[in-house]
């Protein structure tokens, strides 16, 4: 009896680490499928991407120029060392901040050369992506469904006399005999 | 159970596990069925996946971005652009004093031209309700009291922290019954599917069936908080709720929120020890100015 349960055991173990095994192959191959970062026309709520128009494509590991921000979002063009041609330097769109490192990255591509880039200050580097991407293709083919939702949400937010900014709602706080400063911070429960 | 059956359940289980810390791949596999992976596996690792997964800001814009859109499918925006601007201004009014004076996208605070007294949290910061609940408020204090109940469901993570909740007990399901299978080939067969999206589950959890008692109480507490914090009046939070309690149980608001009644007793001990704040007379006159003609509107 003693033995029959030691086999199970050793054979339940031995699956576990050949699944895992060919998990990881897997996962390596999946990178190599990941290698391009799509930059959109449109940031922040228009993400994920199937509202926004693709600009151009870079590889992981090709740096950028930073040359302006969102909210999680930042405004990039190609540096020299990427770009082809003028065309290319004069094109500039939205990624995801997230995408972007400025650590030293190392990516294996399909035909196993190795891409290296130096941590820089200056010029970050698209790197990989997250489940997001996963959350963000599910909630797309949904997206067909709700096209009157998200024209008339855009249309609200959108609107002429949008959302009010902090020094309206200051004074209208000071307005409304609130005071200005906040009462006391207690602990909370939550995140 | 005997010692054997015992281990194959403990095999099954392990082998589960492994391929949900495998499941982008399995996610692939799904999509272009490139890979071999066991269906029953498959099924399993997504909601294991969702379950455990860290949002990040982008995530919950994005998903709260998506339900609202479905909720706008089946409601109209307002057209009064000040009763927007006014709603605004009392919701920017709450968080600008609250521990997360801004969100990833910013808050937004949208009034549906609806009868149905309703209001929903989404994550990613939207904040819906209808005209019908806002009849039920008589000044800005009683507004700011709505919003900030709603509030707190977002700055806590209520929504997200609902749909791990679910997704946790259908890989445990799913889980259980793939083990079954191990034991009894056959079982499996009426598996139920269950590839949802998170925005549809968003949609139908809080639209549906609402948040947790533990969730709406934690909600009420939170909010006293921020409207304290905020200067205006927490007790209008009661009155709110005295006038929610008042409205059929089977419609609206009530339905999807614990019965005010019982809210009711909770709230009033947390005030207990509170001190009064006034109303300005203020708040009352630009409340009856942006609002009125919109809630004197016969329906």
């Amino acid at each position: 009896m003693l033995n029959t349960v030691r086999v199970l055991l050793g054979l339940a173990l031995i699956s576990l680490l050949v699944f895992a095994a060919g998990s990881l192959a897997r996962k390596k191959n999946q990178e190599d499928d990941r290698r391009w970062v799509k930059i959109m026309t449109l940031a922040a709520r228009e993400q994920p991407a199937w509202e926004s128009d693709q600009v151009f494509d870079l590889y992981y590991a090709d740096p950028v120029v930073l040359i302006g921000r969102g909210a999680g979002w930042g405004l990039v063009r190609p540096t020299d060392s990427v770009a082809n041609t003028e065309a290319d330097l004069a094109r500039q769109g939205w990624v995801s901040l997230g995408s972007l490192t400025h650590q030293e990255l190392v990516m294996t591509l399909p035909d196993r050369k190795t891409r290296k880039r130096l941590a820089d200050p200056e010029e970050p580097t698209l790197a990989g992506r997250s489940l997001r991407q996963e959350i963000g293709q599910q909630l797309a083919k949904l997206h067909h469904d709700r096209q009157g939702g998200y024209e008339q949400l855009d249309a609200f937010l959108d609107r002429p006399d949008g959302e009010p900014s902090p020094t309206d709602v200051l004074e209208f706080r000071r307005q409304g005999g609130l005071p200005l400063l906040p009462g006391p911070e207690v602990p909370e429960a939550g995140r | 159970m005997n010692t054997p059956c015992r281990i194959l359940v403990l095999s099954a289980m392990l082998e589960l596990i492994a391929s949900a810390a495998a499941s982008q791949v399995v996610f692939k596999t799904e999509r272009e069925n490139r890979y071999h992976v066991d269906p029953r596996l498959a099924k399993a690792a997504p909601e294991m996946v969702k379950a455990v997964h860290r949002f990040t800001p982008e995530d919950e814009h994005s998903i709260g971005r998506a339900a609202a859109a479905m909720l706008l499918e089946g409601h109209r925006i307002a057209e009064d652009q000040a009763a927007q601007r006014y709603l605004a201004l009392v919701g920017r009014s709450v968080t600008i004093t609250s521990r997360y004076p801004d969100a990833y996208a910013g808050y937004h605070f949208i009034l549906l031209d609806s009868e149905e007294p309703q209001a929903y949290a989404f994550p990613g910061a939207y904040v819906f309700v209808t005209r019908g609940l806002l009849r039920l408020a008589s000044d800005e204090d009683m507004l700011a009291a709505i919003l900030a109940h709603e509030l707190a469901h977002v700055q806590q993570g209520h929504g997200l922290q609902m749909i791990k909740n679910r997704h946790w007990k259908r890989f445990l399901r799913i889980l259980g019954k793939a083990t079954v299978e191990v034991l009894s080939e056959g079982l499996l067969r009426d598996l139920t599917p269950v590839l949802d999206s998170l925005a549809g589950d968003y949609f139908v959890v809080l639209t549906l069936r609402g948040y947790s008692r533990e969730l709406e109480d934690g909600a009420d507490s939170r909010a006293l908080h921020l409207l304290e914090r905020a200067g205006y009046d927490p007790s209008a939070l009661v009155d709110v709720l005295e006038r929610l309690k008042d409205l059929d149980h089977r419609s609206g608001v009530t339905s999807t929120h614990r019965d005010p009644k019982k809210r009711l007793k909770a709230i009033r001990k947390a005030l207990v020890d509170k001190p009064r704040v006034s109303r300005a007379a203020a708040r009352k006159q630009r409340f009856a100015e942006a609002l009125g003609r919109l809630l004197t509107e016969t329906p």
